[in-house]
């Protein structure tokens, strides 16, 4: 995992609550003085302003870019945990302090280990669309880290008992990728050319779609999809990928809820066997369904991919006893025998010759077992089994079908497309009327009907009422009852040991338990007459139970995926989105049709089932088709199950900076609350920065327990640059840096190289991983030199403004987290300019030789970093007593630092000016700040960490330690400042700091400054600020600090003259010359200093002149690396 | 038009910046084109720009951050001076003031970067190569 700690329950830390620039600087002083951070926000990043807070004109077009660093700087901080998404749930008063309870959004891309490389947006089927769910942070941002926007799950999904994700395969049938659509489908369907057929589609029913125009034509899209695979291949499934389990378990039934389970258990790697009574497997779907509507090819080809998948069928087999297959050695048994047998009227004249039965009827004719009706047929009942009855029989060459049913047309229970269909085909209608008696001599002549309705009421099974007292009558050669089934387990054996409920039904428990343990029940058998998809919902629902039962993992399928996922509404119906109608299926014409058994619909085409697929309003925005989650494998960044958090934390003091007050529970207490007010943007941005620091210094005051103390790192000893052994490392940023051949190239290229000892390609140079796969081979093979070609850039340990986030990790994780040194690294950025689009392979390679060409020169010649650390011992002098001065004393003592105080304090050779002199030293302060009434200060020398000050006394002179000087009277700003550079102010324009000095380690308080905030607010920012540098227990010296050739040197002082932060100066020689010196503590390593050097005497021993004299020589070489 | 070599010394922050960002959105860069990347333009000192140009280039662009903006304050300054003292140089040499130029950019200006760059690549181009170079050199490019 990355450097930072993984965030573990609760916590104590300093809250910070919102965004933008005022929260960065708290967050930065506090965590930069050693504090822990818990910086919480509701944005998508950290730099978004305040509520109400717009930019102001006369900020520069690149302000983002330039806060940059410092965004990193906190966001990586060890001691920070940032967290977006996220918002203060509660705020309670705790003792002293409080207790925050933050709650944070899903983080369905993780920030620590999305390495930006992009190619989750390559695959994303929505990524061309109008709300592509995956995006970039803004370009400022230092991660480019991708944010996920997924909402609650799509209706279609949710209707759907299976949960399949129709979302998913729809985005991915309108790009076009059929094949990877029907696997989504697959994940929870293993049927889908049968479902894409006769499936009740409560997805259709759900689809918000209804809200515009017409539902998404969704099982239309689904049955192209298989059908588009039978026509390149034989149906496939998925083999089962887990190890084989030993247990056997056997599935009675092979309708759907049997097939389901059966599925589902193999994919689970159990050996399952269907057993099935008929001939053929297929169950209700073989025997009950037509092959106009389900065409027996479809329904062989999902069976054989079962099959294929490793399940065992065996047909004819009509199992008696759920007991003897267990003696058999079976280890749990699913019962799924359906409802096979036909409910009857009970009325007179039913045992005719020429009543039929549906179920019965219907598998004679699916069977193939020989049915014949007459001219004339009646169907009773108005459902779906009621209307293929009725089609059936006119395929049978009756010439008159009559559907008789209770129910009016809009209650009917038939799907009305079938109920359209049958009428267009000829079939009638009689509808309102309820049977009362079938006469006829030798067989049935009429069926004699009355007028009728349901009457339902609350709390009893509904009844049929007779409207008046007329009889009439149909006549009718074949009648065809259709009025329900049940199961038929009473008459087997299976009946007699095991229990069952009403209607016959198999009774189960919740976990889907029959009365025999290891025997379970699932399907219609168990809930009665439903659809297919329920069917095959009860039948995952029971293999999860028996998996459960066996293995004891019971979360393998949930009953329905992704129903509580999501942040937030769907998105909206865009007004400006056009209503579309839905595809139509081209049909055979009724005439045609009801001659033969041959499929009534022919199925939508690519173009329509793409077209149909488009209209999906993608409800949820990420569909959740995973196609990213599979390219983010090895990184691991994308995990779309994840759920929201909760943080408790115990904080001190909160920072409170996005307006509005804190959701208090119990009583308000807001008195260690400090506000980043939104109102301080609007009349500087320094104000805004000013008022954050001013709270970090207010919150430090009781936080400064919370301190620990760093040591410096522990780091491998310098390297010895001889002999020569490099290592190339490239970076292919999980696939997306380059073409292979490419890569291959450039590794081929390495390998020409003198002195190379290793080359290897690397997933992800920023990725825990890819760092410890790099640490290992530096460590095995003694490499002392290490070229980086990937992203990373930065030569040192601070962040540029073209830093980024990817950079700083692989930093982290090489040179902090696994300890490796850093002068032996030279990277390179190939990540930014082998662009595909920036020409060919052969373009590419020849840039990647360029960058590398340059690497191999540097990585030749540069030398180990200046590694200076010094220690500090926490002394803060403060000559000023203003009230900034003893506001500052007061919360620097509280925080546990050396304070000494001069209340009154001026520079020799002046006088103390009136009003100070008339300033009465502040009363009652704290008694471990050491008080000096009046000081004449003779000089400051000396650096952060150790300055010496000369202070006179009571008349005597004495020098003064510490390690950090604040002035803050007007009268002593003279002391900060040097001869001549007045204009400094311009240096610290993105620094943010309002205090600095050109002399770091001395702080002064400028009148400007205390136009900003009051005086109390300016010291505890002062304080903030000093309590950065002061409060380390070490400090390290800048790496890049320049050193001086004394031979060449003529003492000229133009170094002196350029270093605005006092770091070069002239050292008198005994022969009366001048050479220039550095003071590492002062420098900041720009080499302005050498850069202005006429006679090249200065030089940077890390990244020496001669380094650049020979890149130049080097890129201006065209061939030879 | 002969080819030409030209030498791009650039800042770490806002024209490196650019440099990445240009890269990133795949803007096409003038194809005679190195860069030099250098942690403050300051760090430059006129010996190194006078040997890219004993090295062969044609042009040397020095791209620095704009004078306000130099994170450590002596960059701008710096790179003005030695950039104006090696122009006088580089007329005196017969090589030719004109084959020398600096540039400030703002972190987001990446088009201008660009444009900049092939401005600069079609005045070289224009020039034709260093005078400087040796007879050969000139004869081959």
């Amino acid at each position: 995992m990355s450097a930072r700690a993984k965030p573990a329950g609760d916590r104590r830390a300093v809250l910070v609550a919102g965004s933008g620039y005022g929260a960065l600087k708290a967050a930065e002083d506090l965590s930069h003085a050693g504090i822990p951070v818990v910086w919480a926000t509701e944005a998508q990043h950290f730099l978004e302003l305040p509520p109400g807070v717009e930019p102001r004109p006369e900020w520069p077009s690149d302000l983002n870019f330039q806060f940059r660093p410092l965004y990193l700087r906190v966001t990586r901080h060890p001691l920070v945990t940032p967290l977006t998404q996220a918002r203060v749930l509660s705020l309670a008063k705790n003792g002293d302090g409080y207790c925050a309870v933050v709650e944070q959004d899903p983080l369905y891309v993780d920030y620590d280990l999305c390495t930006g490389c992009g190619r989750c947006m390559e695959v994303c089927p929505l990524g061309e669309g109008d709300h592509p769910p995956l995006s970039r942070s803004p370009a400022f941002c230092p991660s480019r880290s991708l944010l996920l926007d997924k909402r609650q799950t799509s209706p279609c999904r949710q209707a759907c008992p299976l949960g399949v994700n129709a979302q998913a395969y729809l985005a991915l049938t309108a790009a076009g990728r059929f094949q990877e659509a029907l696997a989504v489908v697959r994940r929870d369907n293993p049927l889908p050319g049968v479902c894409g057929r006769i499936c009740s589609h409560p997805c259709e029913q759900a689809c918000r779609r209804n809200e515009l125009d017409e539902p998404l034509a969704i099982r239309g899209v689904k049955r192209f999809l298989f059908d588009y695979e039978a026509e390149q291949a034989a149906a496939s499934l998925p083999l089962p990928a887990k190890p084989t389990r030993g247990q056997k378990v056997a599935v009675v039934g092979s309708g759907p809820a049997g097939l389901s389970a059966a599925h589902f258990l193999n994919q689970d790697g159990f050996q399952v066997t269907v057993l099935e009574a008929l001939a053929e497997p297929g169950g209700m779907l073989r025997a009950g369904i037509n092959a106009f509507r389900l065409p027996r090819p479809v329904l062989d080809a999902e069976i054989q991919a079962l099959a294929d998948s490793g399940i065992s069928f065996q047909t004819g087999a009509r199992v008696d006893s759920a007991q003897a297959l267990l003696a058999q050695g079976y280890d749990a048994v699913l019962v799924a025998t359906g409802t096979h047998r036909d409910l009857s009227l009970n009325l007179p004249g039913e045992d005719l010759p020429g009543v039929r039965h549906c179920v019965d009827f219907l598998r004679q004719v699916n069977l193939g077992e020989g049915a014949s009706v007459g001219a004339r047929t009646v169907v009773i009942g108005g459902g779906n089994s009621a209307m293929d009855a009725a089609r059936t029989a006119l395929r049978l060459g009756a010439l008159e079908v009559t559907v008789l049913a209770i129910e009016t047309e809009d209650q009917l229970p038939a799907a009305p497309q079938e109920v359209a269909e049958a009428r267009e085909e000829g079939v009638r209608f009689k509808l309102g009327f309820a049977p009362v008696e079938m006469t006829g001599r030798d067989g049935v002549a009429e069926v004699l009907h009355r007028a009728a309705h349901w009457e339902t009421g609350q709390g009893r099974p509904p009844r049929i009422v007779f409207d008046d007292d007329d009889i009439q009558g149909t006549e009718a050669d074949t009648v065809v009852v259709a009025i329900s089934q049940r199961p038929d387990l009473d008459e087997g054996g299976l009946g007699r040991e095991l229990e069952l409920g009403p209607g016959g039904r198999l009774k189960v428990d919740a976990e889907q338990a029959a009365s025999v343990p290891g025997v379970f029940g699932a399907g219609d058998c168990v809930d009665g007459p439903s659809t297919v998809i329920q069917a095959m919902a009860a039948g995952r629902r029971a293999a999860a139970r028996i998996a459960k039962y066996l293995a004891g993992n019971h979360a393998l399928w949930p009953d329905q995926d992704g129903v509580a996922r999501g942040v937030g509404e769907h998105l909206p119906i865009g007004e400006d989105r056009p209503q579309e109608p839905r595809q139509r299926m081209a049909q055979r014409q009724p005439k045609t049709r009801r001659r033969d058994f041959e499929q009534v619909e022919l199925g939508f085409t690519a173009s329509q089932a793409m077209a149909e697929a488009a209209r999906c309003l993608q409800c949820a925005s990420c569909c959740e088709c995973l196609a990213c989650a599979e390219v983010c494998d090895q990184v691991g960044a994308i995990g779309h199950a994840r759920t929201g958090r909760q943080v408790e934390i115990d904080t001190p003091a909160v920072i409170w900076a996005q307006g509005g007050s804190p959701p208090w529970q119990g009583a308000a207490d807001g008195g260690r609350v400090f506000p980043v007010e939104p109102q301080s943007y609007s009349a500087d941005l320094m104000d805004a920065l000013m008022m954050g620091s001013a709270a970090a210094g207010l919150a430090m005051e009781s936080a400064a327990q919370l301190r620990a103390p760093k040591a410096p790192q522990e780091i491998e000893p310098a390297f010895s640059g001889e002999p020569l052994r490099m290592g190339v490392f490239v970076c292919t940023c999980n696939q997306t840096m380059a073409p292979a051949p490419v890569l291959e190239r450039i590794l081929d290229l390495a390998g020409q190289v003198p002195g190379v000892a290793h080359r290897a390609l690397v997933f992800s140079v920023c990725h825990p991983q890819g760092a410890e796969q790099i640490a290992a081979a530096v460590r095995e093979r003694g490499l002392n030199r290490v070229i980086l070609a990937s992203c990373v850039c930065c030569p040192l340990n601070f962040q540029c403004i073209s830093c980024n986030d990817q950079r700083t990790r692989a930093r982290l994780h090489l040179f902090e987290r696994l300890g490796l040194e850093r002068s032996r690294f030279e990277t390179i950025n190939l990540r930014d300019h082998l662009h595909p689009a920036s020409g060919d392979e052969d373009e590419m390679f020849r840039r990647a030789r360029d960058l590398l060409r340059g690497a191999f020169i540097r990585s030749q010649h540069l030398a180990p970093l200046r590694r200076g650390v010094s220690q500090m011992d926490r002394r803060v002098l403060i000559l000023g007593g203003s009230q900034v001065g003893v506001s500052a004393a007061r919360n620097l003592a509280m925080q546990g630092l050396k304070v000494r105080l001069a209340h009154h304090a001026w520079p020799s050779g002046e006088e103390l000016p009136a009003v100070i002199a008339a300033r009465r030293p502040a009363q009652g302060l704290e008694p471990d700040i050491t008080q000096v009434e009046a000081a004449e200060i003779g000089g400051i020398e000396g650096h952060l960490g150790d300055f010496t000050v000369k202070a006179k006394v009571d008349g005597r002179w004495r020098s003064w330690k510490a390690d950090v000087v604040c002035l803050t009277d007007e009268n002593l700003i003279g002391l900060s400042m040097y001869a001549g550079r007045a204009g400094l102010k311009k240096f610290y324009r993105y620094d943010f700091a309002f205090f600095n000095t050109p002399q770091i380690g001395i702080y002064r308080v400028m009148p400007v400054t205390l136009k900003r905030v009051d005086a109390f607010q300016a010291g505890a920012a002062l304080a903030g600020e000093v309590a950065t540098a002061a409060a380390k227990a070490y400090i390290q010296d800048h790496q890049l600090s320049p050193e001086v050739d004394p031979d060449r040197c003529r003492g000229c002082g133009r170094c002196v003259e350029i270093c605005p932060f006092e770091a070069v100066g002239l050292k008198e020689n005994p022969d009366g010359s001048f050479t220039s010196v550095v003071y590492r503590h002062n420098c900041v390593g720009c080499g302005g200093c050498v850069g202005r050097c006429p006679v090249t005497a200065m030089d940077v021993p890390y990244f020496s002149n001669r380094l650049l004299q020979e890149m130049v020589a080097g890129r201006m070489k065209s061939e030879a690396c | 038009m002969s080819p030409v070599n030209l030498l791009g010394i650039a800042c770490n922050w806002s024209p490196y910046c650019c440099y990445n960002a240009a890269g990133q959105a795949g803007l096409e860069l003038p194809p005679s084109f190195r860069l030099m990347r250098v942690m403050c333009i300051g760090r430059i000192n006129q010996a190194l720009i006078l040997r890219a140009f004993e090295h062969g280039a044609d042009g040397v662009i020095v791209l620095e951050c704009e004078d306000a903006d130099c994170r450590y304050g002596p960059g701008p300054e710096v790179g003005h001076n030695n950039v104006a003292r090696v122009r006088k140089l580089l007329r005196f040499l017969g090589i030719g003031q004109e084959r020398l130029v600096e540039k400030t950019f703002l972190a987001d200006q990446k088009e201008e970067l660009v444009r900049v760059l092939w401005d600069f690549h079609r005045r070289i181009e224009a020039l034709g190569p260093n005078p400087a170079k040796a007879r050969q050199e000139r004869v081959a490019s």
